[in-house]
């Protein structure tokens, strides 16, 4: 790691945003106590992440008891050294006051849609932190390769074309990976 | 990926080698078509840990002449008509080595080991690891310094191991070693 200073999370979330010469709002994540700036988004990037919060959101209005959501976008405060916007989560509802700044704590499944820009030194230290939290799977998703790799505390797996995707935290839910990258 | 015009592995290696303002040889690689100038790497660490996996592996190799392999570091694959990779480190089968005289090997090693840079995509890495094993690598090892594990691909699983557990491999019967000698630094 670079000689840089390390923050906590709590330190990190402290900081005053930054904003770019646009105007818009530099996006960060803290990763193993380093300021990380989140990559650039791609058209690409972008459908897919879309594409797999759908798929979710559906499953999860077609099985309203029970008590999770899916999230874009939610800052996740995962570690004392770890905070991370995860493209897409699962979280469990009810648990946590509605005010909250941010989620606190890993959520159940994390969904991590790697950009071009993505280091996988910092993809690492993220599965790894997800997943010594409350995270039961973190689901690594390339784009590019049209695969899914399913991180879990004692396997990985790496799911592509016809292999159906399920989770655990999700009973009944099944999809085909490649639903997942049928883009037009 | 970006919108560049795509080499094959012939047009990659016909092009002319860049060297930089210190008159070193500019590494490339050629990723799903897509010309990538390697990083140079944190040097010590990343060659520190790099000889640690080597040496135990040329100690093995030497006491078990008759499986007919060799261990190498930074030697060019072209691995198939669109990706040409510098594996850190790989092992190919010597029947292999006396066919071809030329300065690159046609396909993939017998097993890649790749050492994870502070600099290096996650989205290249997947692929080269896809593309070792789509082209005949038996396993392909990823080794990342930060949290002191390596991941084993094969075809059908995926492995994590650290700390004191050993790496092994099919490919090496009655090899092993601590995956944490890999990451000692002194």
């Amino acid at each position: 790691m670079a000689a840089t200073t390390l923050l906590t999370s709590d330190q990190f979330l402290a900081l005053p945003e930054e904003f770019d010469q646009h105007g818009n709002r530099i996006k960060d994540e803290l990763i193993g106590g380093e300021v990380v700036k989140m990559a650039q988004p791609s058209y690409l990037h972008d459908r897919v992440k879309n594409r797999i919060s759908r798929v979710l959101i559906r499953y999860l209005d077609a099985n309203p008891a029970l008590p999770l959501d899916a999230l874009v976008e939610t800052g996740a405060r995962v570690s004392d050294s770890d905070t991370f916007v995860p493209d897409v989560s699962v979280v469990k509802v009810g648990e946590q006051p509605l005010s909250s700044r941010i989620y606190r704590g890993s959520p159940e499944l994390a969904i991590e849609v790697v950009s071009p820009m993505d280091t996988a030194k910092h993809l690492k230290r993220k599965i790894d932190a997800y997943l010594a939290g409350r995270a039961k799977a973190v689901w690594v998703v390339f784009p590019d390769a049209c695969s899914v790799m399913v991180h879990t505390r004692h396997s990985v797996r790496d799911l592509k074309g016809d292999q159906s995707i399920d989770d655990p935290l999700l009973p009944g839910f099944s999809s085909p990976v490649a639903a997942f990258f049928e883009l037009t | 990926m970006a919108a560049t015009t795509l080499l094959t592995s012939d047009q990659f290696l016909a092009l002319p080698e860049e060297f930089d303002q210190n008159g070193n040889v500019v590494r490339q690689e050629l990723i799903n078509g897509e010309v990538i100038t390697t990083m140079p790497h944190a040097a010590k660490r990343h060659d520190t840990i790099r000889s640690n996996i080597l040496a135990p592996l040329m100690v093995y190799l030497h006491a078990n002449r008759d499986l007919g392999l060799k261990a190498f570091p930074d030697t060019e694959f072209i691995v198939d008509a669109n990706n040409s990779f510098v594996p850190d480190a790989s092992i190919i089968a010597i029947d292999r080595l006396k066919q071809d005289e030329h300065k690159y090997i046609h396909g993939a090693p017998e097993l890649a080991i790749e050492v994870v840079s502070p600099s290096e995509s996650a989205a290249y890495l997947k692929i080269k690891t896809d593309a070792y094993l789509k082209n005949g690598s038996r396993s392909v090892w990823i080794v990342f310094p930060e949290v002191r594990s390596v991941m084993v691909y094969t075809v059908d699983s995926i492995r994590e191991l650290k700390g004191d557990q050993s790496m092994e491999d099919p490919l090496l019967p009655g090899f092993s070693s601590p995956v944490s000698a890999f990451f000692e630094l002194t």
